[in-house]
Order: C-alpha cells, then sequence, then structure tokens
C-alpha cells in the first residue's frame, strides 16, 4: 500500500530521518515505536508533504507521491491525524464534516449521505451537529478529527499519537474505533508512545532509533521482548 | 434645537460614512485572517475603486451603480493577481519575517499604486456623479439621496460578503483556513489558491467602498491615506480577525466622529478615530471583542 | 562584507572632498539633500533594519525637530546652532515615550500606531496655524544666514553631521548593544527570555534614532529657511523606507547607497515629471520580492542562509 524507501529529511539543517525504509502493507496496522527523537512523527510529516524530503522516494499504491504538497493527498485517499487538536474550533461540528468533504464536494449528494453515514457512527456528532467544535470535549473532539477524515473514505490513515492527552476511558474507545476501521479495510500507519496499549491492535512493527528503522517484526513477536527492546532505548 | 439637529445630521451622516467604511474594513478583516498580514496599500485600492466608478459614469456615462459594480470586479481580480505575484513567498517559507516582509511590499505597492494615478490621473481632485439625485426628508433633517443609496449599496455588499462568509462552501473553507491553516491543508484545501481568492475579496471590498464615497467626498490619488486608517482603526477596535467586531468597530468609529465633530471641532474630524487606535493599541490591543481567532 | 563597506565609505569620501573643486552649486545643493536623507535612511535602519520595529513616525519625528528649532530660534533667540541640537532632544523624547507605549507592540501593530501618530502629528501642526503657520509653513533663519552665498559652509556642516552620525551607527551596531538588538529583530520571544535588557535596549534604539531624525530634519529647515507639514507626509516616509529598503535593510552600507541614488535618481526624474515615487514604489516591491538585501544584497552574495532555516523548524514544528 505504502513504500518508504531511503528516505532522508528534516529542519533545514538538523536532519531527523537517516535514509528511512519502511512499508505499511494493505489492511494492516503499522506501528512505528522508538524513543524521542527517532523521527516517528516526522516520518508522518514526511509522507504527508509537510517537509520535503531530501532523497528517497514514497510509493503510494505503485504511484509515486514524494513531494506532492498535503492538500493533494486528501483526494488520493490518504487521511492524516494529527497529534495536536486539529478541528476548527470556530466552526460547527457540521462545519468540521463538510471540510473533511473538500476534496468531493462537488457531488452534494454524496457529501450529505456521509455525513448521516458519521451521525450515525458518532451519535455524539449528530446530537452536537450545530455547536461549534472549539466547545467539546477532549475526547468529542478526537472523534470529530477520526470522522472529518473518514469523510472520503479514504483507503489510508497516517495516525500520530492517538491518545495524547486523553483520559485512558477515552483511549480505550479511540483504539476501539482505529481497530474497527482496520476491520473495515482500512490500512494504518500508527506511531504512539503508548506501546503497551496499541500493540495489541497492531499487525507489524517497525523499532525506528536516530532516524533508521532498527529492527522489525510481526505484533506478536515483538510483544513478548518489548522489555528487551524499551530498555535498549534508555542506553540513549 | 439647532444643535439637536445638527447633531442627528452629522450622526446620520457618521452612520452612512461608517457603514462604507465597514464593508472595507471586513476587506481588511478577511484578508488579515486568511493570510494574515495587515494590507497597507488597501487605501490604494479604495482609490483605485473610486477612479474606476469615476471613469465609468463620467467618462463612459453610464449608470453610476454600475460603475460601483465594475469597480468591485476589477478590484476583486487584480488583488487575486497582485497576491498570486506578491505573496506567495509567504507560503513556502521563503521569507524569514512574514510580517515585516508583508508590511513592506504592501507600502511599497501603495507608493507605487499612488504614483501610478498621479501620473495617469493628474492631482486634481475629481467630482464623480451622484449614485442619485434628490434629497430625502426626515422632519429634523434631510438627507441626499445619493447618500443613502450608496448606504444601502454598502449594506447589500456587506450582506453578500457575510452571506458568502458563512453560508458557502469557500467561505467556510476560508475561516478554516484561517482557524487551522495545516488541518485545512489534509481535508484537501489548496490554501494558496484560496489565499488569493480572499486577497481578492477582501480589495474588492475597498473597491467598493471607494466607489461609493468617490461621490460623497472627492475623488484623487492620495484619497485613500484617512480611509484606510480608519479601516485599521476599525478592525483593531473590533479585534483583528473578527467580523462582527468589524461591523461594530464601523459604527463606533462613525459615531465617535460626529460627536467629536460637533461636540470639540470639524477640523480635527480625523485625528478623533486615530486616537481611539493609538488608545486602544495601549490599553487593550486584543480589541474590544476578545481574541485573535477570526470568529463570527 | 565590513572590507567592503570600508572602500566604499573611503571612495565616498574622497568624492566628498574633491566634489566642491569641480562642481556647480546645483550639485552641492542636491548633495546636502542627499545627505538629509541618507542620514533619515541611516537612522530608520537602525530601528527598523536592526532592532525590527519598524516604524512610521520617522519623518514626523525628523518634523518636529524641525519644528522645535524653528521656533525656538524665531520667538527664543537662540541661535540655531543650539536651536537644532534643542531639536534633536525633543525629537528623541518623544521617540523616547513612543519606545516605551509600543513596547510590546510588533510588525503590523507599531506601524498602525505609528501611522496614526504620525497623521495625528500632521494634522495638528497643519491645522494650528496661529503658532506653526499652516501649510504655508514657517520662515527661519539659517544657521549661517542666506544659503545662497554660504553653501560650502553648509556642505561642509552637514558633512560633519553625517560623519558623526556614521561613526555613531557603526560603533552602535557593532556593540553588544548592536548584537543584542539584532537578536531582537531575528527571534523576539528568545531575546525577551534575555529579560530587562532588551525591553531597556528597545526603548534606546527608538530614542537615539529619532533624536538623529530630529537632528536631520532640524538641519534641514535652518538651511532651506523653511519649516512645513510637507517634510511629515507618509509620502517622504516612502521615500525613506524605499532608500532603506532598496539599499538594503538591515546592513550598514545600504541606506547610505539607497539614499544617494535615489536622491540622485529623483532629481534627474523630476526633469521629467514627478515620476520618481512611480519608480521608487516599484524597485521597492521588486527588491522586498526578489532582492530582500536590496542594493548591498547584489553586491555581497549571502553565504548559506542559517536563519532561514531556523524560522522554518519553529513553523513547521506547530504541525
Amino acid at each position: 500500500m505504502l513504500e518508504v524507501k531511503q528516505v532522508e529529511a528534516g529542519y533545514g539543517k538538523i536532519q531527523i530521518l537517516n535514509g528511512m525504509t519502511l512499508t505499511a502493507k494493505e489492511n494492516h496496522l503499522t506501528l512505528l515505536i522508538g524513543p524521542n527523537g527517532a523521527g516517528k512523527s516526522t516520518l508522518l510529516k514526511t509522507i504527508y508533504g509537510f517537509l520535503k524530503p531530501g532523497k528517497g522516494s514514497i510509493v503510494y499504491q505503485g504511484k509515486e507521491i514524494t513531494g506532492i504538497s498535503p492538500h493533494e493527498l486528501a483526494g488520493l485517499g490518504i487521511g492524516f491525524l494529527l497529534q495536536r487538536v486539529s478541528v476548527f474550533p470556530e466552526l460547527t461540528i457540521e462545519e468540521n464534516l463538510k471540510m473533511g468533504a473538500w476534496s468531493f464536494k462537488q457531488n452534494r449528494s454524496r457529501v450529505y449521505q456521509r455525513i448521516e453515514y458519521m451521525y450515525d457512527k458518532f451519535p455524539i456528532l449528530k446530537q452536537k451537529s450545530q455547536e461549534k467544535a472549539g466547545l467539546m470535549s477532549g475526547g468529542q473532539k478526537r472523534l470529530l478529527e477520526i470522522a472529518r477524515t473518514l469523510m472520503p473514505n479514504p483507503k489510508l490513515i497516517l495516525v500520530d499519537e492517538p491518545s495524547a492527552g486523553l483520559s485512558p476511558k477515552v483511549t480505550k474507545e479511540v483504539y476501539r474505533v482505529l481497530h474497527d476501521l482496520k476491520q473495515e479495510g482500512i490500512t494504518l500507519l500508527m506511531v504512539d508512545q503508548n506501546i503497551r496499549d496499541s500493540i495489541g491492535y497492531s499487525d507489524y512493527v517497525y523499532v525506528l532509533e536516530r532516524g533508521q528503522v532498527t529492527s522489525e517484526s510481526t505484533a506478536a513477536d515483538i510483544e513478548q521482548n518489548l522489555q528487551q527492546v524499551v530498555e535498549s532505548w534508555l542506553k540513549f | 434645537m439647532e444643535a439637536l439637529s445638527s447633531l442627528l445630521a452629522q450622526l446620520t451622516n457618521g452612520l452612512i460614512v461608517g457603514s462604507i467604511y465597514g464593508l472595507m474594513a471586513l476587506g481588511l478583516t478577511v484578508i488579515f485572517g486568511v493570510l494574515k498580514i495587515v494590507n497597507f496599500s488597501h487605501g490604494e485600492f479604495y482609490m483605485l475603486g473610486a477612479y474606476i466608478s469615476y471613469l465609468i459614469s463620467q467618462t463612459l456615462g453610464l449608470h453610476p451603480v454600475l460603475g460601483v459594480l465594475l469597480a468591485v470586479l476589477a478590484t476583486f481580480l487584480l488583488g487575486m493577481l497582485i497576491e498570486r505575484v506578491l505573496l506567495t513567498p509567504l507560503y513556502d517559507n521563503k521569507v524569514e519575517r512574514k510580517d515585516e516582509y508583508a508590511l513592506l511590499i504592501t507600502f511599497g505597492l501603495s507608493l507605487f499604486l499612488i504614483n501610478f494615478a498621479l501620473a495617469v490621473f493628474g492631482p486634481f481632485q475629481k467630482s464623480a456623479p451622484a449614485l442619485a439625485k434628490g434629497t430625502i426628508d426626515l422632519g429634523v433633517i434631510t438627507v441626499s439621496s445619493g447618500k443613502v443609496l450608496a448606504a444601502l449599496v454598502a449594506i447589500a455588499l456587506l450582506l453578500g460578503m457575510l452571506y458568502i462568509i458563512h453560508k458557502t462552501w469557500l467561505g467556510t473553507a476560508l475561516r478554516a483556513i484561517s482557524q487551522d491553516r495545516d488541518a485545512s491543508a489534509i481535508m484537501g484545501i489548496n490554501a494558496e489558491r484560496l489565499g488569493s481568492i480572499a486577497f481578492g475579496l477582501g480589495t474588492c471590498m475597498a473597491g467598493a467602498a471607494g466607489a461609493l464615497l468617490g461621490p460623497v467626498f472627492l475623488v484623487y490619488p492620495v484619497m485613500g491615506g484617512v480611509p484606510a486608517i480608519k479601516s485599521f482603526v476599525i478592525i483593531v477596535l473590533g479585534s483583528m480577525g473578527s467580523i462582527k467586531g468589524a461591523i461594530y468597530g464601523a459604527l463606533l468609529v462613525g459615531i465617535v466622529e460626529s460627536l467629536g465633530v460637533v461636540l470639540i471641532s470639524p477640523a480635527y474630524r480625523d485625528v478623533y478615530s486615530f486616537l481611539i487606535l493609538i488608545l486602544i493599541l495601549l490599553v487593550r490591543p486584543k480589541g474590544l471583542f476578545g481574541g485573535a481567532q477570526w470568529h463570527n | 562584507m565590513a572590507q567592503l563597506e570600508k572602500i566604499i565609505l573611503l571612495i565616498l569620501l574622497a568624492v566628498a572632498l574633491v566634489l566642491p573643486l569641480f562642481s556647480n552649486e546645483y550639485t552641492l545643493h542636491i548633495v546636502i539633500l542627499a545627505c538629509f536623507y541618507v542620514i533619515l535612511s541611516s537612522s530608520w535602519n537602525l530601528l527598523a533594519g536592526y532592532s525590527g520595529q519598524v516604524s512610521f513616525s520617522h519623518v514626523a519625528l525628523a518634523s518636529l525637530g524641525a519644528y522645535t528649532s524653528g521656533l525656538l530660534s524665531l520667538h527664543a533667540g537662540l541661535h540655531p546652532a543650539i536651536s537644532i541640537l534643542a531639536g534633536a532632544l525633543a525629537a528623541g523624547v518623544i521617540g523616547f515615550l513612543i519606545g516605551i507605549l509600543t513596547l510590546r507592540m510588533s510588525g503590523s501593530y507599531l506601524a498602525l500606531t505609528t501611522i496614526a501618530f504620525s497623521e495625528i502629528y500632521r494634522i495638528v501642526i497643519s491645522l494650528e496655524y496661529e503658532i506653526t503657520n499652516g501649510q504655508v509653513g514657517l520662515s527661519v533663519p539659517g544657521l549661517f544666514g542666506e544659503a545662497s552665498s554660504k553653501l560650502a559652509y553648509y556642505y561642509t556642516a552637514i558633512g560633519l553631521v553625517v560623519a558623526i552620525v556614521f561613526v555613531g551607527i557603526f560603533k552602535l551596531v557593532n556593540s553588544d548593544f548592536g548584537l543584542t538588538i539584532r537578536a531582537i529583530r531575528e527571534d523576539e520571544t528568545a531575546a525577551a527570555a534575555m529579560g530587562a535588557k532588551v525591553v531597556r535596549y528597545k526603548v534606546i534604539v527608538f530614542a537615539i534614532s529619532s533624536a538623529i531624525a530630529g537632528l536631520a530634519g532640524a538641519f534641514l529647515a535652518h538651511y532651506t529657511l523653511l519649516v512645513s507639514p510637507e517634510m511629515a507626509t507618509i509620502t517622504q516616509m516612502g521615500m525613506v523606507i524605499s532608500m532603506a529598503v532598496i539599499g538594503g535593510l538591515g546592513t550598514f552600507i545600504g541606506p547610505v547607497l539607497g539614499g544617494l541614488s535615489l536622491e540622485i535618481i529623483s532629481e534627474y526624474v523630476k526633469e521629467f515629471g514627478n515620476y520618481h515615487l512611480l519608480i521608487f514604489g516599484l524597485i521597492l516591491v521588486l527588491v522586498m520580492r526578489f532582492s530582500p538585501m536590496g542594493i548591498t544584497g547584489l553586491l555581497v552574495p549571502k553565504s548559506g542562509s542559517k536563519s532561514k532555516h531556523i524560522s522554518q523548524t519553529s513553523w513547521r514544528r506547530e504541525v
């Protein structure tokens, strides 16, 4: 589904990704773990075009997408859930969902059909549809972000720290939703610090250190040596 | 009685002119909301709007209201073009100090446009034909029909713009960009392309204001200076980027000015609103109506 | 860079010294006017280019210096040589106050406040004709009596003023003070972490650059023998900003080159009509768009742009 080959990128002169190579297989939840500064979030930003890679290539469904602007990727069926809160706070819930449908806005009947679908899936959004998104709780905002990302029916979603800043109860709910998405056939590439909770939902895991992949294996394998992997990071 | 009717006349006048300045200030607000810059050439789009409408109604002999509409269209297209040519470096992080870049380049543009008008039209003040003839008798005071029609057109354009901003996909996307540029990119919104449209919408509101006030005052190259500062006053007063604030700010400026004219001295008409600007920036830099976000 | 600046300054000095031998009075007059603009744009550059405070009140403060000096010499009978210093002091004090009031403002807000200030100032001096003689302007005594007969004196005097101002600004920007104010321009939040020193320096640089503007304005008044609201117009501000930006904002030599070349260009262009500001506006826009370091940037190709990457980082991190 998505192949990252020998990608180098960073901020100005500070290079963070040093030849990163990995693959997100179709219908899998691929988890990226690693210590702080390993380049996990930077990789997602580079895939999504917020950073231009200095070297390497990114291929999505056999199509080269290296260096494409973020706003073009939505139309290609790739979504991105940011780590920080990213709802439009002064737009209503419904307007937020409409913005999620920007790439197919010409097809109005489909837009409203998708909005109704989201309302069915997340009833809390329907309840508050005319309220401003900024007034919702942290967990509700996260659900709105997920619903907004799902509007164009993406095939691949990049997920950056889905549980950041959320209570344990809400975190569980978010993982359940993400798990459902995978069941529906959506491919996920996820960065998560909260390894113990997320690894159970994952299929394949890459361990990143200093901008490179240092090991990879199926989730089941790594779950057994988890202690060892985490301890190895402490050496830095 | 005479003092009262003079005060009423001034207030009516203040509200009419204020509503047109409000339109201009709303343009500045749209630009600030989406591009996060202050357009220091806003007054020159006002001036261009006035000249375009003057040329259409005076030279071509068409109806002044048609002149206003064509001025709106022309300043919209010109604004879009100028945004494309001059402001795109703001998006690619090619500019180190964005605020300073936008400030100096739009100031340079204003210098250019004023002197362009001087070279082409000469320094002389021209009086544009009023939008309508005759006067309206309101009992205690009479108002010229041209002014009333100008205010009505301004309010119609204002409502039209509010409709675009609040009810259309384009407007919703503009608000989305102003609130979270990166998130809007992830939705597939091309903020660069919409930035041009936002700048064009902003400048065409200045053009409309100039076309409407040209017949009230006079048309000349530096006519945009005072209205530009007044629309700065209005948007600072009403919180940068707030749409409701811009409208309240416009009314407030209109009222304060007419009170100043009657109670203190008419010669210092323009000073009152400039003093308000300095006071607000010193005391409540966030404006009277809260935060800096672009809200409704 | 510093080497090139020295060479250019030496060439200019040599030209300035031999010029009176070969040129007529008109040329000297133009050079005196050019010196006035060079002082204004250099001092504005100190404020905007080095400390990042883009102020629009600079020519209003020059005009304030001119009116202060003119009125003092007329009514208090002070010799212009002393009243000019008083004019500089007055502009410095008002600049100091503006600096304090606008301390926490940056970018557009500072620009708006200073525009409003200078417009109020201009309207007041135009309207209070009992004191200022309104739009017509005040006739004031000359520094050396009649201008035409004493041109060489004025030429020498402004040469001295320019030299003093240059040495002062050069020492200032290359001192610890200069480093600090440049840090403010690069990153206000980081500089603010340095504490009270930054606050003090921002105000001091406002006061100093305003005093220099007042000095230039007052000098010009006692050269042209006239003080009028014309000096305080936004058009004049446009001249000064064009000179500094086209020459090279934030460089020492930039405003010198910009001021000289633009004043000379405008004298030539005026022969054909009032097109000089049309040209300057256009060049200002083009310079900002394509060569932000102006003429100086063209002379000295910028090696590596570290600060660009820093700003990119800080923006991208927000994603």
